[in-house]
């Protein structure tokens, strides 16, 4: 059918969409200009910036001795956040809507968000006095107890234990929130589904594996592509607050560099610069990504 | 049915795991509780783990002592009502109409979407358009600008594109319009994902500070109970990146905020959530999904 | 049923709604399109001088926002900011009124917002006011200066001209700067040591870093472990980039405090790894730390975590730093009921390296920090400056920094005295807040005012610090014993103003290593190795584009010690 054809047939559902085009045009697209900075100079005086200055900020970024490294770690960091966060998620919606006990099921669920509540300055303190290798700290005393290890390992002062740590403390502190789309995702599946599989003898793994997951790929896929399209933001405060010289080769990230080291007086366009490269890096992953599920797997977002 | 062992295994350990897990998840969130009830220059010392060991409300009564706390807590329930409303009215509909697998130009609509959510023009310009609109000092800053959360909207239409077609197809043919197909149809069988994305609204609604921050002048009126926690919070924070009058400000004692206070305002932040979540829990209970699609 | 409710629900909220929105009608009328308003000058106002008769005008309004914070916040339309004792005695004095908005946390990004948009105030103060000048938001005061403000000229002296920009105009002012001709009081880094133990050892002479790594050698003898079991560490800290204790040891080795460079030869500026001194203080810290003198997590925690489980546990012994680091911790040990605990105080003392130059604990600038401007805005800037210039009186930065008179101090045999009851808030270790918001002082103070050097009565600027007023026999100690090393760092700072993008972006790769390949020369396992890493650590900061960076900073230096004697 051709198109003209196809936006008469359907022109109440197009004329109902205007007004949120507009919406997106006004309040996204309008101040996009701001983007614009990150080739000029600031300038009070005026909204697009002042004197053009082309790709220099870009130029001094991307020549910065640190920049290769601060990369890595970024991507290392939001990538193995991303992963690891999404598994354990699905996991963890997996085990609450298999629990039978509805009162348990609400007590668990409850408390498995807190953690997402508690600020990252509030958490690094934590995480300080929990993983130190001080003589009060819980946990290497623990293990030293259980004769697990024979001296304390250092786990806030070696490169090599900060992105483990850092994933771990993002894993537990989003798991719960994160699996609250997969919960409602799972309990979207259709349980006749279920009942005939058991009918068919399947035991609760198989129901899982060719259920329960393939009914919620979609949603996975979903939330997994955006996640990609923010791998340059491995955030600021979770590594502002848990890094120290030691560790600084693993835990300088993008935001903490800029933040830190952003060319104090042109802070404006330097951030402005970063933040289009994120930008364009971001969305470039998401096209790919979207492409490759499209390709292999039947299903993209767009 | 009968439950085989191999379930009632499967049952066990998945208990025992998840009770490990809600352990870990709760017992920090128990020591910032308690440790909001201590008093503050003992907090200090460190050690307290599952009870205070000063009881005190010093925390507490700090800020609540803050005149405008009454007030501001009434805007915050406000804004969370209504813009969770507004924000889960916005995006089902807008789902809705992007879930046409048919729609013309789909692709380039989505992505026309899609593309904000990684663009931004930043701090500047948005301040600018928010006063040209006659928004800024304005109750509805807290509504209309984050009406629409693209990612919100991907979600639920991800949703809605996952159940049966033959749904909407039959009420179509009945001659229903778009929106009361939604309205009746599709609403009805998609509580999970409403309940979902109603928490995810209402949940920022209710901590979100920066807005309050850029887009009022800081009068009573409008100041939001978040807002004025993170003024306690940043008020006594030595400001300067300047080290020398960081230095001095430290030296001449503007204290850092009390360890007791941090605790106190996370507790507040969070514990009307946590006493709301289970009366929604019951929605996120598959929608009405039995017997709708047979034959 | 679901249908309902959903609809009763809409109804409240719709109810709420409007409610709301005829409050905020009125208000967003008012504010509409106005973050901080403009000044509003009510009435007419005679230009002439601030003391004549009892004027019954209406006094001049002016608007101002601080955007450094560190003063106390108080929602907008609040009461304190009329009626603070010092605004209604400013009020008295010269007819004038400032309207204030202070913004706390992220002040960087709502200032920018505020000046983008056009809409600011007539008074601004803020951290670095170089995009100010440059986009003409802050006019130029050299004018108003010599009509209106000759007190301030006397006041500053000599730093004015160190003001200048390079058109030769005058555009922001600054706090907390040495007046001319006046000595600071005694205030920086120094070794601390725990009172009971220092007795306990026979208070030893602690002059130079032999004594002290002595001392700490007999510390880790004699007292392993505290009272209730735990280790104690000789030495603790905390990882910073300032104010942690390497910064504090390099201050004692001749490195003005703060600066991160040393003045060497034909007065050059270089990195202060490359002193003479640099090795010696890095290794001396690297022998307290193969020696296990130094908590091993010194490095790794930070501040707050340094506090909580070093700190105010008693487990440390000695601290290198900020003498404010562990002033307070007194009253945590006596609270707690811990055995001696009057005794547990820590005491100042600065020590020399073999190698160093005089230290330099304590940097004061003629120039000062921050930077106060008057913007275009401003319908009556001569206002401004009478205020300002009043600021910098006596009677005017006396009262910035205290309060009237008859609130928290009183004329005592022609002496400014703290009244008992205040005194004895201070010393029980009330919060500076509260008293604060009861006496209006510290919120002036930071306009032009200057708590640096000693009144004509010999009293400190601010009362509750002056160690003789308060008779504080600890605070007495510290003066005596940091007053003697102060340095006058005036031609030290903003050395990269002007620098160019490439200048300022290896500056920059410069500090980072500068604060983070220290740790690898601290941390090495022997003498050999430790000298090894440093030579690798000068080296990578010279790779990093160091000298192409002290040149700039060494070209500033001279210019600016030219602007100082008047070119």
């Amino acid at each position: 059918m051709s198109v003209l054809r196809k936006m008469k047939r359907q022109r109440v559902h197009l004329l109902l969409l205007v007004p949120f085009l507009l919406f997106m045009v006004i309040f996204k697209y309008g101040p996009m200009y701001g983007s614009l900075l990150a080739f000029r100079e600031f300038s009070y005086r005026t909204p697009f910036g002042g004197d053009w200055v082309g790709l220099k900020y870009f130029k001094t970024f991307f020549n910065s001795p640190d920049f290769s490294f601060v990369l890595r770690n970024t991507v290392v960091i939001s990538s193995l956040g991303l992963v690891f966060s999404t598994v354990a998620a699905i996991a963890f919606a997996i085990m609450i809507c298999e629990v039978r006990n509805a009162a348990y099921k609400k007590v668990i669920q409850t408390v498995s968000y807190l953690p997402h509540f508690i600020s990252w300055v509030v958490v690094a303190g934590m995480a300080m006095t929990i993983f130190s290798i001080d003589e009060l700290a819980p946990l290497n005393s623990l293990l030293l107890r259980l004769h697990l290890i024979d001296k304390p390992i250092n786990f806030l002062g070696e490169a090599d234990h900060f992105w483990p740590l850092i994933t771990s403390l993002s894993v537990w502190k989003n798991i719960g929130w994160n699996s609250i789309i997969y919960i409602a995702a799972i309990a979207s599946i259709d349980k006749q589904l279920y009942e005939s599989a058991m009918m068919d003898g399947a035991g609760k793994f198989r129901q899982i594996l060719y259920i329960t997951l393939p009914s919620i790929m979609p949603t996975i896929i979903l939330l997994f592509t955006f996640g990609l399209g923010y791998i340059l933001n491995a955030g600021l405060d979770q590594q502002l607050f848990l890094q120290n010289p030691m560790n600084m080769k693993h835990s300088e990230v993008l935001d903490t560099y800029v933040l830190k080291y952003g060319l104090q007086q042109a802070a404006y366009s330097y951030g402005a610069a970063v933040g289009l490269f994120k930008s364009v890096v971001g969305l470039a992953l998401i096209v790919l990504c979207n492409y490759f599920c499209r390709r292999f797997l039947k299903t993209g977002i767009f | 049915m009968r439950v085989t062992s191999g379930e009632r295994l499967f049952y066990i350990v998945n208990g025992f795991i998840l009770l490990l897990i809600g352990f870990l998840a709760a017992f920090p969130f128990w020591n910032i509780f308690v440790v909001s009830f201590n008093e503050g220059r003992d907090a200090m010392r460190g050690s307290i783990y599952f009870w205070p060991r000063k009881f005190s409300l010093e925390a507490y009564r700090a800020i609540f002592n803050e005149n405008n706390l009454m007030h501001s807590t009434y805007i915050s329930i406000a804004r969370t009502l209504l813009g969770t409303v507004v924000g889960v009215v916005c995006t089902a509909i807008l789902a809705y109409l992007l879930s046409n697998r048919e729609l013309v130009f789909r692709r380039w609509i989505l992505f026309f979407f899609i593309i904000t959510m990684y663009f931004s023009g930043g701090l500047i310009p948005e301040f600018m358009l928010i006063r040209d609109l006659h928004l800024y000092n304005n109750f509805l800053v807290y509504i209309i600008p984050g009406a629409i959360g693209v990612w919100n909207v991907m979600v639920m239409r991800q949703f809605f594109e996952d159940l049966p077609p033959s749904l909407a197809e039959s009420a179509r043919i009945d001659g229903a319009s778009e929106l009361r197909t939604l309205r009746s149809i599709i609403l009805p069988m998609s509580t999970p994902v409403l309940a979902t994305i109603a928490l995810m609204i209402g949940v920022a609604q209710w901590t979100t500070w920066f807005d309050t921050y850029m887009y009022t002048s800081g009068s009573q009126e409008l100041s939001t109970l978040q807002g004025v926690l993170v003024k306690i919070l940043m008020e006594t924070q030595i400001q300067s990146t300047d080290p020398t009058q960081a230095a001095r400000l430290e030296q001449s004692g503007a204290i850092l905020t009390p360890e007791v206070i941090k605790m106190a305002t996370i507790t507040i932040t969070t514990v009307p959530i946590v006493l709301i979540y289970p009366f929604l829990q019951k929605y996120f209970v598959g929608g009405l999904t039995v017997g709708a699609v047979k034959g | 049923m679901k249908r309902y409710l959903k609809s009763a629900k809409f109804m409240a909220v719709a109810a709420i709604c409007v409610a709301m929105l005829g409050a905020c009608a009125n208000n967003g009328g008012k504010n509409a399109g106005e973050p901080s308003g403009s000044s509003s000058p009510s009435g007419s106002n005679p230009p002439a001088s601030s003391s004549a008769a009892p004027s019954k005008e209406e006094p001049i309004t002016l608007t101002i926002v601080n955007s450094g914070g560190g003063t106390p916040s108080f929602p907008t339309g609040d009461p304190f900011w009329e009626n603070n004792p010092v605004a209604k005695q400013i009020e008295e004095k010269l007819n004038i009124k400032l309207k204030w908005d202070v913004f706390s946390g992220v002040g960087q990004d709502k200032l920018n917002v505020m000046l983008a948009s056009g809409d600011y105030p007539d008074m601004i103060m803020l951290s670095d006011p170089t995009r100010v000048i440059a986009d003409k938001i802050a006019i130029p005061l050299n004018d108003l200066i010599d009509q209106y403000g000759p007190d301030l000229k006397k006041k500053y002296g000599s730093a004015l001209n160190m003001l200048k920009q390079s058109d030769g105009n005058i555009y922001h002012l600054t706090n907390s700067y040495l007046p001319e001709g006046a000595t600071p009081p005694g205030y920086g880094y120094s070794l601390q040591v725990r009172t009971d133990i220092y007795e306990a050892l026979g208070s030893p002479k602690l002059e130079t870093s032999d004594d002290v790594y002595n001392y700490l050698k007999q510390v880790k003898e004699k007292y392993p472990k505290t009272a209730d079991g735990q280790t104690m560490y000789p030495l603790s800290g905390f990882n910073r980039n300032w104010g942690s204790p390497y910064y504090a040891m390099i201050a004692m080795a001749g490195s003005p405090a703060d600066s991160k460079v040393y003045v060497g030869q034909d007065d050059s500026i270089k990195f202060w790894p490359k002193a003479p001194w640099g090795k010696d203080v890095l290794q001396f810290y690297n022998k307290l730390y193969r020696e296990g003198l130094i908590d091993p997590e010194a490095f790794t925690q930070d501040y707050a975590t340094w506090q909580k489980s070093k700190l105010y546990p008693a487990r440390v012994a000695a601290h290198i730093g900020g003498w404010n680091q562990t002033y307070d911790v007194l009253k945590t040990y006596t609270d707690a009921k811990l055995p001696n605990a009057e005794k547990m105080y820590f005491q100042n003392f600065v020590f020399k390296f073999p190698s160093g130059d005089k230290p330099a604990v304590f940097s004061v600038s003629k120039k000062g920090i921050g930077a106060l401007v008057i913007t275009d805005k401003a319908k009556h800037p001569e206002a401004a400056m009478k205020l300002l210039n009043y600021l910098t009186t006596e009677e005017g930065n006396f009262l910035a920094m205290n309060g009237p008179q008859g609130i928290q101090w009183d004329m005592v045999d022609g002496k400014p005295t703290l009244v008992k009851s205040y005194l004895d808030r201070w010393l029980a270790g009330e919060k500076q807040v509260n008293i604060e918001k009861e006496t209006g002082m510290g919120h002036y103070a930071r306009l032009v005012g200057s708590d640096l050097g000693k009144t004509s009565w010999g009293t400190y600027w601010i009362l509750k610090d002056d160690p003789v007023a308060t008779n504080n026999t600890r605070a007495q100690q510290r003066d005596k014993e940091l007053g003697p090393y102060w340095y006058d760092a005036t031609t030290l700072g903003d050395l990269m103003a002007g620098a160019d993008t490439d200048t300022i972006a290896k500056q920059q790769a410069v500090d980072k290593r500068l604060y983070e390949n220290a740790y690898s020369v601290i941390l090495a396992k022997t003498e050999a190795e430790s000298a090894a890493e440093y030579d690798k650590y000068v080296k990578d900061l010279d790779a990093a584009g160091a000298v192409q960076v002290e040149e700039y900073m060494t070209k500033m230096h001279k210019q600016y010690e030219q602007q100082l004697a008047g070119k």
